[in-house]
């Protein structure tokens, strides 16, 4: 405890000046250069992936949340402020998504720029149609609901193309002098996608599956999208880990369905699941819901391919059933 | 200030009643109630919280150094929560936060407590901060001086039941707030580096000012680990001449939600005005989250005498909380306490901590 003496202490006066001065000199000396690129700062890294489709290298741009993170459960780390100091454009998701962290990193970043309404902030949000928007007043006793709608709209290619050219227009705007480059990257992208979405349709048909049990809410909108249906969610309510009576309904009204397709985000893990495996014949893909929460996601196209490969498997899991049934059938007769 | 308090328990109630009219209730400011539940037990005739605590040391100082004024106006106790054993609101703390226009956002919070013959508002926060200046926020009105790591935390952000010994000891049960006005900078640097000035003003017979500067750094270790350390000086603070204050801290938070570690060290060394007694003390702590829902938290504290010769109290204190959703959680504390005469006191604590309203935008 020595160095903590009170003799020590009273330097501090001097030493606390010191420092300060040093600093204050240190600062003036970095002279901050003029980027011409643009600083795009996105909040998730499927986004992230959406700006480099559009602006390819013509941009930098960052996000937040890094692959395997939640993008719902990020804590609003000073560093995070850093680098919204320095941005020129803040891509959010919005619909509450952020709505934990992001606040406190705008605030904290001190950039007049990158305030809502201002022209260097884009709500994602604001350009699609959401859904399980809840009518009238939200009650958390149906757990933790996002008052604006599902955010989880990414993964809806359609929705994401219109995210895209949103961000092209931006770009535009914020650089015109390259507004050609972003409007053509954008309608190869456009193209590239509706053109994959073509097959996508295509491969979940042939899949045979139409029933889904998902963890989180997180694919609304691709099962929107796709014409699958919902049969049900693992967790008892959002933000709400699911009881014990909740899987056995569960189990129930799978057994009921004949479904046998389980998707899980990444982001979520629960032993409950091992409940179901155990009742019933089932199929646990693991997908990812965001660019690089699983390594082979490593751009949006690939994400989404992700997921429509999982539901393959899902058939293919449920054909080798039928086929094995059929085998068994035949050996007892 | 029953008629205050009857007054906000009105303007709630009116702004939630209000919330139905969509028109009306979009406008209205983000609102947040938290409610603070603390029952308490303790195991020793000689226990001592942290103001029980500060009070002792002061006797005993009397009596080695009879006749020395001072002492009286560092144990600025907040009676209100000297409440013994028992059930008791700890605190009803309501929070209203909107952006004004494009130029300034404001935040008002207000506490509620529980003490012997009552209940007590105060007006814990007031401010406005400015939206439009690059790299530097002016706030101005009342709110929490920027003291070390600890003070300027509402109560129900408190990592532990009660703030540190060290804390109740220069501040009282809920930090130390004034009216004034604050520059927060934050630096180019690459790493988060930020510089702030606050002054406060206040009245009571004669002027009083008070200067802070506050300077924190926050480097990332990698993705997952920050390292923050932070050195704040404050001139004429609660009848202190100059605090000195030191905290450091190491965060990790893994790539799956639900699973953090983190240690904090915070140093205070208070030198008085020539005819009072200087205050130090640390307190350091540990808080694990060990699945989403659980956390394990440790905590231990001296508070050696003036010149650091010899540990005076120590407290020892462990905590177990169950967080049920980002709204509600109720925690556990055990605490064991050495008054310096070598007598330990042991207590239990259990709490409350539910949140109605608005998501809360949490802090790092």
């Amino acid at each position: 405890m020595s160095f903590l003496k009170r003799e020590y202490c009273c330097n501090l006066n001097r030493k606390v000046f010191f420092i300060v001065s040093f600093l204050f000199l240190l600062v003036f000396s970095v002279t901050v250069q003029a980027e011409k690129k643009l600083n795009v700062l996105t909040t998730t890294t499927s986004l992230k992936s959406l700006v480099e489709s559009v602006a390819g290298d013509k941009v930098y741009v960052e996000s937040i949340t890094k692959g395997p993170q939640d993008p719902h459960f990020l804590s609003a780390k000073p560093s995070y402020m850093v680098k919204a100091r320095k941005a020129d454009l803040l891509i959010v998701a919005g619909l509450d998504l952020e709505v934990g962290w992001l606040p406190n990193i705008v605030h904290g970043a001190r950039n007049p720029q990158i305030q809502k309404g201002q022209s260097g902030y884009l709500d994602a949000s604001q350009f699609i149609k959401a859904l399980s928007v809840p009518k009238g007043k939200v009650d958390r006793f149906f757990g933790d609901v996002h008052p604006f709608g599902n955010p989880h709209f990414i993964l809806d290619p359609v929705r994401g193309v219109k995210v895209s050219k949103e961000i092209g227009q931006r770009l535009s705007l914020l650089d015109p002098e390259n507004k050609k480059h972003y409007m053509e990257n954008q309608k190869q992208f456009e193209k590239n996608i509706m053109e994959k979405m073509k097959a996508w349709e295509r491969r979940i048909k042939n899949s045979g599956v139409t029933k889904i049990v998902t963890y989180h809410s997180s694919f609304e909108y691709f099962l929107d999208r796709f014409n699958l249906n919902l049969v049900g969610l693992i967790e008892e309510k959002p933000g709400i880990p699911p009881s014990v009576k909740h899987i056995l309904q569960l189990i129930k009204k799978m057994k009921d369905t004949q479904s046998s397709c389980i998707l899980m985000s990444s982001f979520y893990r629960n032993d409950k699941i091992k409940k179901i495996e155990k009742a019933l014949p089932v199929r646990v893909e693991t997908v990812s819901i965001e660019v690089g929460a699983l390594k082979k996601a490593k751009n949006y196209e690939l994400v989404i391919e992700g997921v429509v490969e999982a539901i393959e498997n899902c058939g293919q899991f449920d054909k080798d059933k039928n086929t094995n049934k059929n085998k068994n059938k035949k050996g007892k007769n | 200030m029953k008629c205050l308090l009857l007054s906000l328990v009105f303007f709630s109630a009116s702004a939630f009643t209000l919330n139905k009219d969509v028109a009306v209730s979009k406008t209205n400011p983000d609102i947040s109630v938290n409610i603070l539940l603390l029952g308490k037990k303790t195991f020793s005739a000689e226990e001592h919280n942290g103001e029980g605590h500060a009070e002792d040391d002061h006797e005993e100082d009397h009596g080695k150094e009879s006749g020395n004024e001072g002492h009286e106006e560092h144990a600025v106790h907040d009676h209100a929560h000297n409440l013994g054993d028992g059930v008791s609101i700890q605190e009803v703390e309501f929070y209203f936060k909107s952006n004004i226009d494009p130029y300034w956002s404001g935040s008002v919070s207000v506490g509620i407590s529980q003490h012997e013959k009552g209940f007590e508002l105060d007006l814990e926060e007031a401010f406005v901060e400015s939206l439009f200046i690059p790299s530097l926020t002016i706030k101005a009105g009342k709110f929490y001086a920027l003291l070390g790591r600890h003070n300027n935390l509402h109560t129900h952000y408190y990592p532990f039941i009660d703030p540190p010994l060290i804390n109740q000891t220069l501040f009282g049960f809920h930090g130390w707030n004034g009216t004034g006005v604050s520059l927060a900078w934050l630096s180019p640097l690459p790493w988060y580096a930020e510089l702030v000035a606050q002054g406060f003003y206040s009245y009571s017979g004669e002027e009083e000012f008070s200067g802070i500067l506050f300077f924190k750094n926050l480097w990332d270790l990698n993705d997952n680990a920050t390292l923050e350390l932070n050195m704040s000086y404050g001139a004429e603070v609660n009848h202190f001449e100059h605090l000195y204050n030191a905290a450091l801290v190491w965060k990790w938070t893994g790539s799956e939600s639900g699973r953090s570690l983190a240690w904090t060290a915070e140093v205070f060394q208070a030198v008085a005005d020539s005819d009072s007694e200087d205050i130090a003390g640390i307190s350091s702590y540990i808080q694990w989250q060990f699945s989403k829902q659980w956390w394990l938290e440790g905590r231990a504290e001296y508070l050696p005498d003036a010149k650091w010769d010899d540990l005076k109290t120590q407290k020892y204190s462990a905590l177990l909380a169950f967080v049920l959703t980002e709204y509600s959680a109720i925690r556990l504390q055990y605490d064991a306490t050495e008054n310096g005469h070598g007598k330990w006191g042991h207590g239990v604590s259990i709490q409350t901590n539910m949140s109605l309203g608005t998501h809360p935008a949490h802090l790092y």
